[in-house]
């Protein structure tokens, strides 16, 4: 079970998406036309990102329309929470990184980067909460490995979905990246203070 | 448009079998045919047909040569690789070696691998034939005569007997050829290269190989949409993996079966034929790259399926 001060971070960074999470027939999503039309001056909605549904086959693709509305409002399709473990870095990206995504999720992703030079150099990406990514997503984390490793820091990525694991495969990107199965394993992989700062954080009182 | 035939369709060098990796397909079919009851031809075929293709026959290794047989008269083919060299062959067979054939080649671009093969096209050397060269490059003419001087060939061009006929197209424009309309899109790959989309009969065929994907660019992407929206077949270069492609070959001029299953599902394709084909894959890695992507297509799939195929010398794709 993940530290509630986590879940508490990731919840806030979609605090506004709750209330107009779409039902599973659509209509949640259909009550925000007006703005994807420009028309009012509420921001689009978008799904719960944190946790996040999977899919019972696949995935589903977001409507064009709609991430065209999200772009020019500026809402956060993957927000990524953060939380620190002794001297690692851990960033939590949610949702679908997918052509739509990619952009908003490297200017998300990218200043993480500097944070993580205050610590041992190591930033985690904990992907347990991504359900898809694209090529373009996939770009954007060699950017961040190749940037980690010229500042002499180190880049992980760990708890892939199927799906995910599968697409990393196929890419052969788990061949480039350092890809762990826990984030208890990546932060082992970092320092000893990280993974006893996570035990702590995990232990049953 | 009736049909598309591959003829070559490896990248950057043909290949060939090794006396080796027939042996070895050998001891694979063998040891599958172990305790089988293989009395008949007909109990041959049918096993034959239940054994990996990587075993039982061969992506081939010719370089690219595509035929798009459009219903007509005349006959269009994408490319002069070493695959025009058979190509050649069989039309002129299919005619009976008559003059007065008609053949519209379209050039993605003019590196070696994609123009070797014209001087064994043996149309070419019957008068009474034309061979019309169709292509975006400024030099496309110079180029196809410039391989056939010394010391790089003994036959000049001018020893062609067909009427050689050059056309310079241009993106963005329609054209209607021999009842096909076709457009074409620049790609990126050194010194330019053409995507070609051909439209007949109601049925669309894309051929787009030596054509990198900026991943960064979201205008680029959607440009590449736009050119396979609705396609029956986009043949697509798909010669490295994604990971290859964006990191030690980036800028190499080429694209990976990922991007190719990701262009295909926005344009609403329906048929996806993985194309130009690493030389340096033998005929197991590309079955697994096939499988991978198929594999890939079923998990990222929104909505109709995608079909996936990876293209092989003497393919048939009916449309």
């Amino acid at each position: 079970m993940r530290p509630d001060s986590i879940e508490a971070t990731a919840r806030a960074a979609a605090q506004d998406d709750d209330e107009a999470a779409p039902r599973p027939d659509g209509e949640g999503a259909g009550s925000d036309s007006s703005d994807v039309t420009g028309a009012g001056p509420r921001r689009l909605r978008l799904p719960v990102p944190w946790p996040m549904p999977r899919q019972p086959c696949g995935v589903s693709y977001t409507d064009p329309l709609v991430d065209s509305a999200n772009r020019r409002a500026g809402v956060t399709q993957v927000p990524i929470a953060t939380h620190r473990y002794a001297d690692t870095l851990v960033a939590m990206p949610a949702g679908r990184i997918d052509h739509a995504s990619a952009s908003q999720f490297e200017n998300e992703l990218l200043p993480l980067l500097e944070q993580a030079r205050d610590g041992n150099g190591a930033l985690v990406l904990d992907f347990s909460g991504v359900e898809y990514i694209s090529s373009g997503g996939l770009r954007v984390l060699m950017i961040a490995a190749t940037r980690m490793r010229s500042q002499q820091g180190r880049l992980l990525v760990s708890d892939l979905r199927s799906v995910v694991a599968e697409i990393f495969a196929i890419s052969r990107f788990d061949r480039v990246l350092t890809v762990a199965p826990t984030l208890e394993t990546a932060l082992g992989s970092c320092s000893a203070a990280a993974l006893a700062a996570y035990r702590r954080s995990t232990a049953t009182p | 448009m009736k049909r598309v035939r591959f003829w070559g369709t490896r990248g950057s060098l043909p290949i060939a079998l090794t006396a080796d990796a027939v042996r070895r397909k050998l001891l694979a079919v063998l040891r599958a045919a172990r305790g089988r009851e293989l009395a008949t031809d007909a109990d041959v075929e049918r096993f034959l047909a239940g054994v990996p293709f990587a075993d039982a026959g061969t992506y081939g290794g010719h370089s690219s040569c595509v035929q798009l047989d459009t219903g007509g008269d005349d006959f269009f083919v994408c490319d002069m690789g070493s695959g025009l060299r058979p190509f050649g062959q069989a039309a002129m067979a299919q005619r009976a070696g008559k003059a007065g054939q008609t053949f519209h080649v379209f050039q993605s671009h003019l590196h070696w691998d994609h123009i070797m093969g014209l001087p064994f096209f043996v149309p070419a050397f019957i008068p009474g034939n034309r061979v019309v060269i169709y292509g975006g490059h400024e030099d496309l003419e110079f180029a196809l005569r410039r391989q056939q001087e010394r010391p790089s060939f003994p036959v000049d061009f001018s020893i062609f007997g067909a009427a050689m006929e050059f056309v310079r197209l241009e993106p963005g424009r329609v054209y209607d050829i021999a009842g096909v309309r076709i457009s074409m899109l620049l790609q990126r790959h050194a010194g330019d290269s053409y995507g070609y989309r051909f439209e007949a009969n109601g049925r669309t065929v894309v051929y787009s190989t030596d054509s990198e994907h900026p991943l960064g660019d979201a205008a680029h992407l959607d440009r590449f949409v736009d050119f396979f929206r609705g396609a029956d077949l986009v043949i697509f270069d798909a010669m490295y993996s994604l990971a290859d492609a964006i990191t030690v070959k980036a800028d190499w001029g080429h694209s990976s079966n990922v991007v190719g299953v990701e262009l295909c599902q926005r344009a609403g394709a329906r048929h996806l034929c993985l194309f130009h084909h690493e030389p340096v894959f033998d005929d197991a890695a590309i079955d697994a790259v096939l499988a991978e992507t198929r594999r890939l297509e079923e998990i990222t799939r929104g909505g109709s399926p995608l079909q996936v195929s990876a293209a092989y010398d003497g393919l048939e794709i009916p449309l």
